[in-house]
């Protein structure tokens, strides 16, 4: 079996710039990916057949990719990329099983940094599983990378910043973007935000957005959410209405529009089944997304010579994500002998000041645009929870009442979280199911028990060959 | 509407994939799934026990909400499958032997 020094499985900011540091540091890296091309979500890159004419009017975020991209490309000989790679299972002595193409492979690693990312929150809601009915992130990627309208006429619908990004970038493209319903109240929205993205550095690209959104005349309805969505076969119109301060919706407010495409953006849940099969701790915030792996101030986890950096450990943006990727690599490298504990603290002062400006900031944004109960308080019994079994809220409460309080659990009984998603989708409407209906805090619902393999082994064509 | 949007880049080669039985232009380095979209086809698959239309969600293959059969495999997630000249893509009538097709 092939052995490395350092395997890094993410190819995003996080793991991009894991990659390039500990290059830097003289280090053998395999970066595994499962798309064609490095830059994770926030800097996908082109498809593979497109020729780039003029990047600067590919947005800030694809030059942003471009130069963490040729950073790592100076580095060449250290780094082995591999694209198309989908990693399925860890097993112990660090050994990591990946399917290339039709091949399944296994490599051994020294060290293995996590940057799997993170997920869009799944908010259910009825109507939810119809025909466009799509993520905000699923619309962020069709319109930043595959350069394709979503819809004609949408509806965005969740929480946080990424929303007024998504619906720049949709009107700019010529897309007619009905509303944006935020959850939180205008005042925490209003007032906050500018200040925090002028702290991020990212005020000018806010304002950009928002100017666009004014120039198209898009309302930006603070204090809502999206109640129904409603269609024969696919999606044809939404009812939407106020919401109060727990995000409930406030009955005699409900209005409807037609559209075609609702963008579902609720924030962001970790991608934790890797750290999990690892058997790292997890612990719960609210603020970071949910249930992440607890980790010291150089992104080690409980196990020793495993790290997790960027959305996977909390989400915090592509910048964190950034910065505690080199610092992982730069520690990673210190006990591997690559660097003296003395190098190693000189290399990391500057990253560790940016981190904490960053996260500071960050922090304050999740709690801003945290998840509150209402939303799951007030699904139908009827509607679907669990999208592959279709279990439904009725029969999940039920299986809360009869007292059962663990996803596993509530898994076993049901059958929700059994089909081929292994449980992303429902495992979190779930857990904050439990905690409404039995008054324990989210943190006191114990999570689901990943099992290899962690991602579906019949995925497509992505592979090198 | 064109749903393409041509801005900073130009496009690969076009050629056409065939999904229940009629044609849909795709570009080199899409997935079936932007094909599909650019088409305004939305339905991929039916849900197992209510047979109900189901379609992209998550865009990043963790919902399996976008299996269909491409050419004769069943359970493809088209948001991560690229587009190829001539495949014959399927709307998915229910979860066919997920398990097994492992
Ligand atoms: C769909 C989506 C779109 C987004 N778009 C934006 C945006 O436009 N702007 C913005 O500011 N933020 C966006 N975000 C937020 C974004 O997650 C981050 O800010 C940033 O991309 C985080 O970087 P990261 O390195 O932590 O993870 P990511 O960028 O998510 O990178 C993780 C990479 O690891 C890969 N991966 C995960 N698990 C495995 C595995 N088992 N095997 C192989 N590969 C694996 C993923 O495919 C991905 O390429 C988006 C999030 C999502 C989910
Ligand atoms: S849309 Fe979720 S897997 Fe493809």
């Amino acid at each position: 079996m092939k052995e490395v020094e350092i395997a890094i499985i993410g190819g995003g900011p996080g793991g991009i710039c894991a990659a390039a540091e500990a290059a830097k540091c003289g280090a053998h890296v395999v970066l595994l990916d499962e798309n064609p091309g490095l830059g994770g979500q926030i800097y996908r890159r082109l498809p593979g057949g497109f020729a780039v004419r003029d990047e600067g009017r590919l947005g800030k975020d694809y030059v942003e990719g471009t130069k963490l991209i040729r950073e790592l490309e100076q580095h060449k000989e250290k780094v082995e990329v591999i694209s198309g790679a989908v990693v399925w299972g860890v097993f112990p002595g660090n050994e990591i099983a990946f399917l290339s193409g039709d091949r399944n492979e296994r490599l051994k690693a020294n060290r293995v940094i996590l940057a799997e990312g993170a997920y869009d929150r799944p908010v259910p809601f009825p109507g939810w599983t119809l025909p466009g009915v799509i993520t905000g992130g699923a619309a962020l990627r069709m319109v930043k990378a595959e350069r394709i309208l979503p819809g004609e006429r949408l509806l965005l619908a969740g929480t946080g910043p990424l929303q007024l990004a998504l619906g720049a970038h949709l009107v700019q493209a010529g897309a007619k973007v009905v509303a944006i319903l935020e959850a939180s109240s205008r005042g925490a929205f209003w007032k906050h935000l500018p200040k925090l993205l002028g702290e991020r550095g990212l005020l000018k690209e806010g304002f950009n957005y928002i100017r666009e959104l004014q120039r198209a005349k898009v309302p930006v309805l603070t204090g809502h959410a999206v109640v129904a969505v409603q269609g024969d076969g696919e999606v044809q119109r939404a009812v939407y209405a106020r919401v109060d301060n727990n995000w409930k919706t406030i009955s005699g407010t409900e209005k409807t529009v037609e559209v075609d495409t609702i963008c579902s953006g609720y924030g962001l849940v970790p991608s934790t089944r890797l750290s999990r099969l690892f058997g790292c701790k997890h612990s719960w915030d609210r603020s970071l997304g949910g249930w992440v792996s607890e980790h010291d101030s150089y992104a080690e986890t409980t196990i020793q010579g495993v790290f997790t950096v960027g959305e996977c450990a909390g989400v915090r943006g592509a910048l964190v994500a950034a910065e505690e990727g080199r610092l992982a690599a730069i520690r990673a490298c210190q006990q591997l002998g690559r660097l003296s504990e003395d190098e190693a603290r000189r290399k990391s002062v500057s990253v560790v000041k940016r981190l904490k400006k960053l996260t500071g900031f960050e922090s304050a944004l999740g709690k801003m645009f945290a998840m509150r109960s209402g939303l799951f308080a007030q699904i139908p019994d009827e509607t679907v929870i669990c999208r592959c079994e279709e279990i439904t809220a009725g029969e999940i409460r039920s299986a809360i009442a009869e007292g059962l309080t663990s996803i596993d659990e509530i898994k076993a009984v049901t059958h929700a979280g059994m089909g081929p998603c292994q449980g992303r989708i429902c495992e979190t409407i779930v857990s904050e199911m439990v905690s409404i209906q039995t008054g324990r805090p989210p943190e006191e619902v114990r999570p689901h028990t990943p099992r290899p393999p962690v991602k579906p082994l019949v995925l497509g064509s992505f592979a090198q060959e | 509407m064109d749903r393409r949007i041509q801005n900073g880049f130009e496009r690969g080669k076009s050629f056409e994939i065939e999904v229940d039985g009629t044609k849909v232009k795709a570009f080199e380095g899409e997935t079936i799934a932007a094909a599909l979209l650019a088409a305004g086809k939305r339905t991929t698959c039916k849900s197992n026990a209510k047979k109900e239309a189901r379609g992209l969600y998550c865009g990043m293959g963790v919902c399996m909400g976008c299996r269909m059969i491409v050419d004769g495999k069943p359970n493809t997630l088209v948001c991560q499958t690229l587009a190829t000249p001539d495949c014959k893509v399927k709307t998915q009538n229910a979860l066919e032997n997920w398990w097994a097709s492992k």
